[in-house]
């Protein structure tokens, strides 16, 4: 009788030893992984003041949208993701998550500033049930669109959605007025748009796609 | 056995130590005056009187004796307070825009009080590192292990910015609570199958509710990784910071507590040998509550998705929250009145509850606790002398 619960707690107890070992192994597993699987986001850097590198491209082939008022360039890690005959939305992958840049175009009546147009496209954007602890950075110095002056804005946000991870979002406007045309950009990223990460700098890609831009 | 004054129960017609509740069954005596049969089932089902604390109702909202019924009465006002006292310092650092801080403190909250009622209560018997390990530190590992090992692949699922995206939603609203939801059984169901012993309904939920608590913890702190790296102090709208700190606090911990604690309490009541007197319900079998607990996980994050911003998210997963919790006290409630039994030692004790001396019988004929949600310090039989010198007087 004895013997028999002897012999039973020692199975029990080599039970739990395997179960324990194999607990520890995975939380080893995790550990080692946890450091590549959960990214750190770099240091913003300072400028550059001399010997600067070249700014980085990706070496993608050229792909180019055309809509019912503009086309656009753009290189090999953005996609386009939805096209219509007023705007086009890309997207480009990173470490972080997704970064979403949206150029719409639209009839603007006579006297619409490229303020105007800003604040309106800022508003329909920053929606608070999306985004939290909405935070303007100030505006964007030298705004343009297809090389046509425009104002710009920059604002930072939080997505805290309730089963995912939460993600810190950067979000970048840019409006130009040209006759009775306005052009919209809208640039939504997880990344501080200065900071690189290893194959995007989100403010170069803004820059050489807005530069792209022609207007028809 | 005999008492100092007997009565008969109206209900089951046996005869035991007088007072307002049957000792044998539970049922409630004073109520049972109006011989109707309606009154007759209200005195046996006793909604008033909570079976683990006689001074609720069934229906009471109550965080600590839903999720801590072994603790007494005096007990439970202390826990009530801490967690007050707690969660009032979360909020307040959370006020402060101390977002890592704040977030770390919020996921340990319930983590912290559990602990302290896994020891107060010696809910292990006498191997508490076993018990703590297959339940909580299981569940924990694995709230982390599948949040890390998921983060990138749902980082780059999310488009922001871009809409509501339907398999983004069926993903993080659906697929992911499904997941979490089974492996936060997983230790739970070891303690199952290799500890036979631990055959109570409180067993059951405390085991499950370990595991819920452990896995959200991590899972938590996974999810706001980069709000922990980030600055210390935040800018922005307070309410940007308390809120979500609220939910990782109290909301998202229990929720898991309770589908867990709910699927647990119901598979331990079926697995408890003591025969019942009634038929238990369907509330007590494992289909419908694997249904309820999928869909209290489902539904916050669904709903918070379809009708989002962050007041609606907090009302989505209290609502749910509130609704699981009344299903588990009642689960809870059937468990202890329809298999209860005495604690085994056949001697005298001191009800926690009410303090008065009572018999090894299922039930305190004074206040109406069931003896099997005392806690296991609690129930040790009192010296046998004193009590025979009052009887002689
Ligand atoms: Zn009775
Ligand atoms: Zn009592």
């Amino acid at each position: 009788m004895n013997s028999t619960i002897h012999q039973r707690s020692i199975r029990e107890m080599k039970l739990w030893r395997v179960l324990l070992a194999a607990l520890f192994v995975a939380l080893c597993l995790g550990a080692c992984d946890a450091a590549g699987a959960l990214p750190v986001p770099a240091a913003t850097p300072t400028p550059c003041h001399g010997n600067c590198p070249p700014p980085a491209r990706a070496a993608g082939a050229a792909h180019t949208v055309r809509t019912s008022r503009f086309s656009l360039l753009y290189f090999d890690p953005w996609s386009v993701q939805q096209k219509n005959s007023d705007g086009v939305t890309l997207a480009a992958g990173t470490r972080f998550g997704n970064i979403t840049i949206i150029v719409n175009s639209m009839d603007v009546a006579a006297g619409t500033t490229s303020a105007d147009l800003l604040a309106q496209v800022a508003q329909q954007t920053l929606d608070p049930n999306q985004y939290e602890g909405i935070q303007d950075n100030g505006p964007i110095r030298g705004a343009e669109i297809g090389y046509v002056d425009g104002a710009g804005e920059s604002y930072q946000a939080q997505s805290l959605q309730a089963n995912a991870p939460d993600v810190p979002v950067y979000i970048q406007f840019m409006a130009s007025v040209r006759g009775s045309t306005g052009i919209t950009f809208v640039a939504i990223s997880p990344l501080d748009p200065n900071s690189p990460d290893t194959s995007i700098v989100p403010d170069e890609e803004y820059d050489h796609i807005v530069n792209s831009v022609q207007w028809l | 056995m005999e008492w100092e004054e007997s009565m008969r129960c109206q209900s089951c017609g046996r005869e035991g130590p007088a007072g307002d509740y049957c000792a044998y069954c539970g049922a409630h005596q004073v109520r049972h005056t109006a011989n109707t049969a309606n009154s007759a089932r209200r005195a046996e089902k006793r909604p008033h009187f909570f079976a683990a604390n006689p001074f609720e109702h069934l229906y009471h909202p109550s965080i600590v004796s839903t999720f801590f019924p072994h603790l007494s009465r005096q007990r439970t006002h202390q826990m009530r307070w801490l967690l007050f006292i707690l969660a009032l310092a979360v909020l307040l650092i959370s006020a402060g825009r101390f977002v890592p801080l704040a977030i770390l403190l919020a996921a340990l909250l319930m983590p912290v009080l559990y602990l302290f009622y896994f020891f107060d209560a010696q809910i292990y018997g006498n191997e508490p590192l076993r018990i703590l390990g297959a339940t909580f530190l299981l569940g924990a590992l694995l709230g982390g292990g599948m949040s890390v090992a998921l983060y990138r692949f749902l980082l780059s699922q999310y488009h922001p910015g871009a809409g509501l995206n339907p398999t983004y939603l069926l993903l993080t609203s659906v697929a992911l609570p499904l997941l979490a939801q089974v492996l936060m059984l997983v230790g739970p169901l070891i303690l199952y199958l290799t500890r036979p012993r631990f055959d109570e309904v409180l067993d059951g939920l405390a085991f499950g509710a370990a595991s819920g608590l452990g896995f959200a913890a991590t899972q938590s702190i996974a999810y706001a990784w980069l709000l922990i790296i980030g600055p210390f102090q935040r800018t922005g709208p307070i309410s940007t910071w308390a809120l979500p700190t609220v939910r990782i606090a109290l909301l998202t911990p229990l929720l898991d507590a309770a589908t867990t604690g709910l699927i647990c309490a119901a598979l331990w009541l079926r697995r408890d040998p003591q025969p019942a007197t009634r038929r238990l319900g369907a509330l007590a079998s494992w289909p419908v509550v694997l249904l309820l607990g999928a869909l209290g996980q489902i539904a916050p994050p669904l709903l918070s998705s379809l009708l989002p911003g962050l007041v609606m998210q907090i009302i989505w997963y209290a609502l749910t929250l509130l609704v699981l919790m009344l299903l588990l006290r009642r689960v809870l409630h059937i468990g202890l009145i329809e298999k209860a039994r005495p604690l085994g030692h056949g001697q005298t004790l001191i009800c926690p509850q009410c303090h008065h001396e009572v018999s090894d019988l299922p039930f305190c004929p004074n206040c109406g606790l069931a003896l099997l949600s005392i806690s296991r310090r609690m129930r040790r039989p009192l010296p046998a002398q004193p009590a025979q010198e009052t009887t002689h007087e």
